[in-house]
């Protein structure tokens, strides 16, 4: 019989824990357990043997930290074997009810990119060698002790992708119901779920009594069977041994408490024996499974929390985006990833709960820049993403490195549009935006594009992704071209809304061709929220759109009749926009009589940029980086050689500079004009050192100076480095490292330049740096700080340019 | 071989330096108050993104020369053993500030690299202040009195030995990058004098 057929109709016991068994049978601390398979079989069977004889029905292997990155590739697949062969030894020998053999799987022992150095990718095929050599004698695949999402994914994909067994996952969550990389219970829900996973819980560390609190949480949202296995608590030396403060009684009855709240599969962790499990088999043997029910939670994830669809609308921020935004497709074209970042955490703040990413431009590779922009800014920004794009290749790629469950925008109702996103979604997971169009074009109906949501729905249903995971966009059509299209549009939202299907608008082009478009979108928003409407993709820093869905909204009432101003909308707002006076953007006067230079010096952010369009209604974009910001860099520049300026001062002021520095590139963007030297500079944390925060600093004083500066990020390979010199024909690259075990990979990357690039320069700098050791390693120059940074550059510069 | 502890603490019971944070923001002795109330700002900002954990274990030593020998690992490292002097028995501690603080370090490199440097600051002064509890409160010796790897002559090759014996990743959520960093970051792994015989 398949587990799976057992799983959520009967309960049904895991084993205990192996480590703690292992020790007191005198494995020693800093030997690798996995290694007895081969050594002391006897053991691992005979502990197999206890837990099966104590009433478990799944014994898991003892492969908890069988992976490639402790064992070579002969020995693992030799202890992996082993340890098969152990488990259905013990299996045969016990006989009676059938038994169920758990590959186990536990962390790699590393954290993934970018805040440690293990590639996802690395990962899931790490993964990928133990389920390969281990899913042939095994019936479930057992990924756990978990503690951060974006390793379980891995995990999971690896066993997705290379074995057709059941996969039961388990996290580790802290005092906080956290992971330690900061997930949630409910995210991981959300995660796992997408995942498709067939059975979720958690494992070890907080003792069965408050993890019986976390177990509701995850019986309220989780339509998945749930899995515990606790700890036996906290472990104390009594007398030289080493003893647990949870008694087999104190667990058995928890784990009664842990079946009533819903939990289908209960086992044991550190410290738990096979006495453990008897006491808890003999209290439940004859109790009745409480199966968990379906759940109709719409829930998007990042790597800490859960945004859900429900009562209070949600706001899906939408600036990252090419299309109408100049300065996103110029970021997007130049590589410019900090720009984009930037986009997203500023959307985060006004409000936005979700952030859509968009990188569609025809002139670069989507795939690969979609990937970059995703990884880049999940490093920065824990709002859940929504993935846009109309490139199935760019959408997998998307899917596969995002940390959580994300949106996808979009499918619609054509046949190939549907047959390219669902398989993607069903294997990746994810809330999928669904287009009202089809092969026909968009309905002028109501009753059509309702008719298309459903038909869409359908087929998801027949992929296994369920109705919950679409959230249907009745299309807004510009009002200025079709009075009706407001009316069509909402009249589907409404329609969908009572049947309990979520809903979202991209809000703004209902306004296209009218003046006073934020005025226009805010009014339709107010109306399409009256319709039931659940989301909306919007400029989050609108004020007037943000008031419509906080301040204003009263909540939907389903109840209530289709709102009657709907019937006069388009043509009553157009009269009204029409007739309304243009009062332009005033800018509040609040900078007293304070000059941009003081400004800067002082480090005042939004005075530089309000004094600098104030002197730019009247001066030459140039003079007012001549005579004003470089000025009082200067100041602040010498201040710093002279000791009398701190660091974060000095910073405080360059960000001044650099929102000054954005009025001023945007007037010269609308002339044509330009004030780049074209001098460009790369900046690069070398590889295996992760620490960016020297190399951050100097490129943000670069930039001040006017430099073009390529920012290539942290843990950078020396090919990338040569790569980049060789695409721009950069002549300065500027190399940071922090750690004496980073510099020689600084020395690789200085000589690989020389060979293949000898006309660049190398500035190096980083806490263990000498000019005695920049010598030693090769480097044209070494620079202490930021500002020395800025004046080698500055030579460089003038020497190269004197030639 | 005793057994391995973990142990947890509130950041908010514990008193990070203004002093300190200024001095590994690299605003040492400055009475700036801007930069004061930027400092406060941001350890207030930080304080939530924190959980502190510790896991250590007792170990006994061995002397032959400079070489010291805690049965795991073998250290050649005259410093370490004038350190050390004759204490028979040490305490081997990983602790952490979380990898919170990489986040939000990292969040702020984007945003303002000037608030960057100073929750840098603030986080290094954390992590030492959490090791200075650890070494009063939990190991019984002067605040400062700890050795690390990569202090003196002990190679920091020492410290994978130090995180398998501790099993760290699993105790509290920290390991370290092939080039020997620890992850998260804001983490310190060191040895404190335990007793004599």
């Amino acid at each position: 019989m398949n587990i799976k057929e057992k799983l959520g109709k009967e309960l049904l016991f895991f084993d205990g824990a192996m480590g703690t068994e292992l020790q007191k049978r005198g494995l020693k601390t800093g030997e690798l357990p996995e290694r007895l398979n081969i050594t002391n079989p006897e053991a691992i069977t005979e502990i197999h043997r206890s837990y099966l004889e104590a009433g478990s029905d799944i014994i898991s292997t003892n492969t908890f930290g069988a992976n490639p990155l402790k064992f070579s590739e002969d020995e693992l697949e030799a202890v992996i074997n082993a340890a098969l062969d152990c488990a259905k030894k013990a299996v045969t020998s016990v006989g009676g009810k059938e038994r169920f053999i758990a590959l186990d799987i536990g962390p790699l022992g590393k954290i993934l990119k970018p805040f440690g150095d293990l590639y996802f990718e690395d990962a899931v095929e790490a993964f990928a060698k133990v389920i390969r050599i281990g899913s042939k004698g095994a019936d479930l695949v057992l990924i756990e002790t978990m503690n951060d999402a974006y390793e379980t994914k891995a995990a999971v994909l690896a066993a997705k992708e290379n074995c057709d067994l059941p996969i039961f996952v388990t996290n580790v969550y802290d005092e906080k119901e956290k992971l330690m990389t900061g997930a949630d219970a409910l995210s991981m829900i959300a995660l796992l779920e997408g995942l498709g996973v067939d059975a979720i819980g958690m494992n070890c560390s907080l003792g069965p009594k408050k993890m019986n609190e976390i177990l509701r949480t995850f019986a309220q949202f989780s339509s998945t069977p749930l899995m515990i296995n606790p700890n036996a608590g906290l472990p104390r030396s009594e007398q030289g041994k080493i003893v647990f403060d949870v008694t087999p009684e104190e667990y058995a009855k928890e784990m009664v408490i842990s079946a009533e709240i819903g939990a289908s599969v209960i086992g044991g962790c550190c410290g738990t024996t096979p006495e453990y499990i008897k006491t808890a088999h003999d209290l439940l043997k004859d109790t009745k499974l409480n199966p968990i029910t379906k759940k109709n939670h719409t829930l998007v994830s990042s790597y800490t929390h859960t945004v859900e669809f429900a009562d209070t609308p949600v706001i899906i921020g939408e600036r990252i985006n090419p299309t109408g935004k100049k300065k996103v497709k110029e970021a997007l074209r130049a590589g410019d990833y900090a720009f984009i970042m930037r986009e997203g955490l500023f959307q985060q703040q006004a409000g936005a709960q979700v952030l859509d990413v968009n990188c569609g431009l025809p002139e670069i590779d989507e795939p690969a820049v979609m990937k970059k922009v995703i990884e880049d800014l999940q490093g920065v920004c824990d709002a859940p993403l929504q993935i846009d794009t109309s490139d199935p290749q760019a959408l997998e790629k998307a899917l596969r490195i995002y940390n959580g469950k994300p949106m996808i925008n979009s499918v619609n109702g054509k046949e190939e549009s549907m047959k390219a996103v669902f398989p993607l979604a069903k294997k990746y997971g994810g809330v999928i935006v669904a287009l009202t169009l089809d092969e026909d074009g968009i309905p002028e109906t109501a009753k059509g594009r309702v008719e298309i949501a459903k038909k869409i729905i359908k087929t998801a249903e027949s992929y296994g992704i369920d109705k919950k995971d679409i959230i249907v966009d009745t299309l807004t059509m510009a009002i200025s071209a079709d009075e009706n299209a407001a009316k069509v549009t909402l009249e589907a939202i409404r329609e969908l809304s009572d049947t309990g299907i979520k809903t979202v608008l991209g809000v703004s082009n209902i306004s296209f061709g009218l003046p006073h478009r934020d005025y226009v979108n805010s009014k339709f928003f107010s109306l399409a929220l009256k319709c039931g409407l659940s989301s909306a993709i919007m400029n989050p820093h609108s004020e007037n759109m943000m008031n419509a869905c906080r301040k204003d909204f009263e909540g939907y009432n389903s109840s209530s009749d289709t709102p009657a101003e709907l019937q006069t909308f388009a043509k009553n707002i157009i009269d009204k926009v029409m007739s309304m006076e243009d009062t332009g953007n005033i800018i509040p006067a609040h900078t007293g009589n304070l000059t941009l230079k003081d400004a800067i010096i002082s480090g005042l952010c939004e005075e530089s940029s309000l004094l600098a369009k104030e002197l730019l209604k009247n001066s030459a974009p140039l003079d007012v980086v001549n005579s004003h910001i470089i000025p009082a860099l200067d100041v602040v520049g010498s201040g710093f050689e002279a000791g009398k300026v701190y660091l974060p001062q000095l910073l405080m002021s360059a960000e001044a500079a650099k929102s000054a520095f954005a009025e001023v590139k945007d007037v010269l963007s609308k002339s044509a004009d330009t004030s780049e030297k074209g001098e460009k500079i790369i900046v690069a944390t070398v590889r295996g050192d992760i620490h960016d925060i020297g190399k951050n600093i100097v490129k943000i004083l670069l930039e001040n100076y006017g430099y073009d500066v390529l920012d290539l990020g942290k843990d950078v390979p020396e090919e990338a480095i040569l790569e980049t010199v060789l695409k721009t024909g950069a002549t300065l690259v500027a190399l940071s490292a922090l750690m004496t075990t980073t510099v020689p990979s600084m020395e690789r990357t200085i000589k690989l330049l020389r060979e293949k690039a000898p006309l660049a320069k190398v500035t190096v700098g980083g806490a263990v740096l000498s000019q005695e050791y920049a010598d030693m390693i090769g480097a044209d120059y070494y620079s202490k700080d930021a500002m020395g940074a800025v004046r080698i550059a500055e030579k460089h510069f003038k020497a190269l340019n004197s030639e | 071989m005793s057994d391995i502890k973990v142990i947890t603490a509130d950041i908010n019971n514990l008193c990070v330096p203004c002093k300190d944070i200024m001095l590994y923001s690299g605003c040492r002795n400055s009475t700036d108050e801007k930069l004061t109330a930027l400092c406060k700002e941001c350890l207030e900002e930080l304080r939530e993104a924190l959980t502190l954990r510790a896991v250590y274990t007792e170990v006994s030593v061995n002397y032959d020369g400079d070489s010291v020998d805690f049965g795991f690992y073998k250290a050649e490292s005259k410093s370490l053993s004038k350190f050390l002097g004759d204490c028979s028995k040490v305490y081997f501690f990983a602790a952490t500030i979380g990898i919170g603080a990489d986040m939000l370090i990292s969040r702020y490199s984007t945003l303002s690299p000037s608030k960057a440097v100073i929750t840098d600051g603030c986080a290094t002064a954390a992590i030492e202040c959490f090791c200075d509890y650890l070494c009063s409160e939990v190991f019984g010796v002067p605040e400062q009195e700890r050795f690390s790897p990569g202090y003196g002559d002990l190679p920091l090759s020492m410290q994978p030995e130090i995180l398998a014996l501790l099993s760290s990743h699993i105790n509290i959520g920290l390991s370290m990058t092939d080039s020997m960093l620890l992850t998260p970051t804001k983490s310190v792994t060191a040895i404190v004098k335990s007793r004599k015989d």
